[in-house]
């Protein structure tokens, strides 16, 4: 019995210890599996992490040097704007240190810079290509101003040399000669031309000047907003200069075919507008472009190089 | 714990369980080191995942307003940009010329004749500005042996020179304290022959400085903490010469009204300094122009 029973228990100790190490096994097992599936799942996590930061790392190097890029370009237009700004104060203040037309140099540019110098000259700088000045007179009597006009005002068109300076001098009582205007050039082959007014005994009593700019493309546009809600505005010229002198004359009076001179004196403002009219499409600076992209205008924007577009209605 | 009871298999048993146990020690030691290592892989890439995600959030909220500032959104937008850069540089190269062509003209119009023994003259030569916070005006002066010409420099309300004309030896009141470092009045007997006059006022760090020299010689220099100013005049404008006989008055060169912060006066208030030329000498002190430079 003791035997037996001793047989019985070193069985069921054998038993005990294989079913033991049996359990222990599979306990193993699990245990090895779950951590295998732990490790490869970490391993894999980590792989595909690896793999993210690389696609990662990527777009990251890409980014910066897209921001690098733009943050040049930022800069760089920053700079240039403001040094446009600033070389464009320069250009008028040298053009208005010019006395007269020898002092005009003979400018490497493909724009029109034009200054008023003083009330009565305006200093201008023609580039290659074909040029007019459009001188516009125009004398009203103040006293009158709703009288008829015709017959007082006139235009002159005068084609110009290329590539040249011009310098043109109002004629203003104040130097005691007819009011008129005498138009000079450094191109040997213009020579000086003149015009007066057929007013008589004009006398001066103030003058007023509208500023234009001092440097533009050939047929830049005045005001490129206009331009965009306006497509008729559209000039083939550019404004260089404006005068009115007011003061009293005496205005010529037509009778029996005869133009004469002994009226009385009126109130009487004379304005001149010049303008430059060139060969070519009317053009806007790049500067100014983007309203007509803003505003989607319906008139084409054609890029001539050097900053300037052509425009084109459709 | 019962199987400790027995004898032999018991204590082989312990002894199978222990080297079991020590041999799970190590694997497991090993094991948990290595899954440490893994979550610790797999944890340093996440945060590397986020930190670059992060990373690319930054990138990309720098680069919204630069991108919309460029118009990168529209490609002709954003070409025109580059365009108006083109026409910018023209500009540039009109700048130099101009610089180049100004030498010419300031020569052209710099010279004086001498226009008898007793005239007195003056032309101012044309300067270009390239320096915007340099503001500087040039005369050549002739000055007749025979006369004694002063420079004369003073301080006053904005009023009182508007209401003087150019008559400025019979005005008497001149600030001796004002927004101006050192006010005068004073004076300098200017010597004969051909004399280069340089009247100029330098913006550097809020102060503005005003600096007379003849020639090299620096006469007098004075600054103030600038607020804003608000006119210049000058009579001496043109480049043409002007002769001055005797008989004739001398003219002012210059006043500028100026608005500055100071410890000196109370209250904010209009200033001019003018700068004028006299036949007479008056009761300012003499400019000691000490410093050559």
């Amino acid at each position: 019995m003791s035997n037996e029973s001793t047989n019985n228990v070193g069985e069921s100790d054998r038993h005990a210890h294989s079913s033991f190490g049996m359990g222990l096994t599979a306990q193993r097992l699990a245990v090895q599996g779950v951590f295998l599936l732990l490790f490869f799942g970490m391993i894999l996590l980590a792989w595909n992490y690896s793999v993210e930061r690389r696609e990662l790392r990527v777009k990251i190097s890409s980014l910066e040097q897209d921001l690098t890029q733009l943050q040049q370009v930022r800069e760089q237009l920053d700079v240039a704007n403001q040094s446009a700004n600033e070389d464009q104060q320069l250009i008028s203040n040298f053009l208005r240190l010019c006395r007269n037309v020898t002092d005009i140099p003979n400018w490497h540019c493909d724009r029109i810079l034009a200054s008023a110098n003083g009330f009565e000259n305006l200093c201008l700088f023609v580039p290659d290509g074909q040029h007019t000045l459009i001188i516009h007179a125009r004398w009203t009597s103040t006293d009158y101003p709703d009288a008829e006009q015709s017959g007082r005002e006139k235009t002159w068109r005068i084609p110009l040399q290329p590539h040249a300076g011009y310098w043109v001098n109002i004629n203003t009582p104040s130097e005691g000669l007819p009011v008129g205007w005498v138009l000079s050039s450094n191109h040997p082959a213009f020579p000086s031309q003149r015009a007066v007014l057929p007013l008589a005994n004009f006398s001066g009593n103030g003058m007023s000047q509208r500023s234009t700019k001092s440097i533009q493309y050939p047929n830049q546009i005045e005001n490129s907003f206009r331009a965009t809600q306006d497509p008729d505005s559209l000039l083939n010229s550019v404004d260089v200069f404006h005068l009115a002198l007011h003061g009293e004359a005496i205005h010529p009076v037509a009778e029996d075919d005869r133009v004469m001179m002994d009226g009385q004196l009126e109130p009487t403002e004379i304005e001149f507008n010049m303008r430059i009219e060139s060969d070519g499409p009317p053009v806007v600076a790049a500067s100014d472009a983007d309203k007509f992209y803003i505003l989607k205008s319906p008139i084409q924007l054609n890029y001539l190089g050097k900053g300037m577009y052509g425009l084109e209605r459709d | 714990m019962i199987r400790f009871e027995y004898d032999g298999r018991a204590r082989e048993f312990s002894s199978s369980t222990w080297t079991w146990a020590m041999r799970f020690s190590l694997r497991s030691l090993i094991a948990w080191s290595m899954l440490v290592a893994a979550a610790l892989l797999a944890g340093g890439g996440y945060y590397g995942v986020q930190k670059d995600r992060q990373r690319i959030k930054q990138l990309e909220s720098e680069m919204e307003p630069l991108a919309n500032s460029l118009l990168v959104a529209d490609s002709r937008r954003h070409e025109n940009l580059r365009h108006s850069l083109e026409g910018y540089a023209e500009l540039q190269s009109l700048k130099q010329q101009a610089i180049q062509h100004a030498a010419a003209i300031r020569d052209r119009y710099s010279g004086i004749e001498k226009r008898g023994p007793d005239a007195f003259s003056i032309r101012r030569i044309p300067e270009l500005r390239v320096d915007r916070s340099l503001d500087r005006r040039v005369f050549k002066l002739m000055v007749p042996e025979t006369r004694q010409i002063w420079l004369k420099f003073a301080v006053h309300p904005s009023e009182a020179r508007r209401g003087n004309g150019n008559k400025n030896d019979q005005y008497n009141d001149w600030l001796r304290s004002s927004p101006l470092t050192d006010s005068g009045p004073l004076q300098f007997q200017l010597p004969p022959g051909e004399q280069l006059l340089t009247i100029q006022e330098q913006q550097t760090d809020g102060w503005r400085a005003i600096l007379l020299k003849v020639g090299e010689q620096t006469l007098f220099e004075t600054r103030y903490l600038q607020v804003s100013t608000n006119g210049f005049s000058a009579s001496i404008s043109a480049t043409e010469q002007v002769d001055v006989g005797p008989t004739q008055e001398l003219p002012w060169l210059l006043s500028v009204e100026i608005e500055a912060n100071s410890m000196n006066v109370p209250f904010s208030s209009d200033f001019s300094y003018s700068i004028w030329l006299s036949d007479k000498p008056s009761q300012f002190e003499t400019m000691n122009g000490g410093r050559d430079e």
